[in-house]
């Protein structure tokens, strides 16, 4: 047991010396890089945002026209699969049930990519030097890119409000309605229990994902920091979202446990 | 889902009811999805689940599920 302990100890500071080992040699290499290329990559950096600017209009446009016709054939999809899924029993109803899932996934996905995509690229002309620097024109555009961003935003919402209508329709034992506050707390309470660990299980999966992605995500934001002088928020707003996700999880984790004691 | 060490029988005395998994998951209060990773053998059902199914069969638990290490224990 004593040997057991001190091999897993041995194991471990060689694993962190080796970590250390490889962090300096990133560390070098990326230095001697910054040194060499830097202040072209700073530059490049600096055009490729300024062309992202000009071309934000037609951009979000485009991503708005792909998430529509994305969601809406995803969608349809979904439909033709509920209408399978009523139609069939038992074993061929696994195989429907679970492109179910599938496409559900996949409209899901499409909205938060596209909903990311335009936050990131309206992002780059929303600030205030932006619109008071440049001509009427380009300020007219700035407010045609917004209003584009907002239908887009909308339409996911209601794409995401028309996917759950739709999974309540094929399988009408799903409570909530997904415009209430309560909606996340109804819906899994409507879940039967092998639904439920499903759940569970995926969101411990995220939960253990977001922690080691969170980490590197520090390490960057400060290294970008470091190179670059992107600015301190970058850091400060992941370090919330660690917090936030780890004082969540225990949190939950002791309310759990006293409701088992009291 | 992990593959669990229970053996049941649950298709063959659902088979017997003349019922199919969306008949007997809405006996059961659970979905037919839950039905048939039991029957699969892909998921364990909780001892209530596990009652209920006995009921709606007018079996035994013991008559629907077996532990697999029961069986090399017997012998």
């Amino acid at each position: 047991m004593k040997s057991k302990k001190r091999a897993s100890y041995k194991n471990g500071v060689i694993k962190m010396f080796l970590l250390v080992i490889i962090g300096m040699v990133i560390g070098g290499v990326t230095g001697k890089l910054y040194f060499t290329f830097g202040e072209n990559m700073t530059g490049v950096t600096g055009s490729f945002l300024v062309v992202i600017t000009k071309i934000m209009l037609p951009l979000l446009s485009l991503i708005t026209v792909i998430t529509v016709l994305g969601g809406e054939y995803c969608y349809n999809r979904l439909k033709k699969i509920g209408v399978k899924i009523l139609e069939t029993e038992d074993e061929e109803c696994d195989k429907w049930e679970y492109e179910e899932e599938r496409w559900g996934g996949i409209l899901v996905n499409l909205g938060v990519v596209s909903q990311v995509l335009c936050f990131v690229i309206l992002s780059t002309g929303y600030s205030i030097r932006y619109i008071q620097e440049v001509s009427d024109q380009r300020r007219g555009q700035f407010l045609v890119s917004c209003i584009i961003f907002i239908i887009c935003y909308f339409y996911n919402a209601i794409a995401q409000t028309r996917y759950v209508k739709l999974v309540q329709k094929i399988h009408p034992e799903k409570q909530g309605d997904p415009f209430s506050k309560g909606f996340q707390k109804e819906f899994l309470g409507s879940c039967d229990e092998a639904e439920k660990e499903v759940i569970y299980k995926s969101a411990y999966h995220t939960y253990v994902m977001m922690q080691r992605t969170i980490g590197i995500l520090l390490v960057i934001t400060m290294l970008l920091h470091l190179f670059f002088n992107t600015g301190l928020l970058a850091v400060i707003v992941v370090g919330v979202i660690y917090l936030v996700s780890t004082f969540s999880y225990t949190h939950s984790c002791v309310q759990l446990r006293k409701r088992k004691i009291s | 889902m992990e593959k669990v060490p229970l053996l049941n029988k649950l298709k063959e005395y659902r088979s017997d009811l003349g019922i199919n998994q969306t008949e007997m998951g809405k006996l059961a209060g659970v979905s037919r999805q839950t039905i048939s990773l039991i029957e699969r053998g892909d998921y364990s059902p909780s001892v209530t689940l596990a009652l209920k199914l006995a009921k709606i069969c007018r079996v035994t638990v013991e008559d629907i599920f077996e532990y697999e290490e029961d069986e090399d224990d017997e012998e």
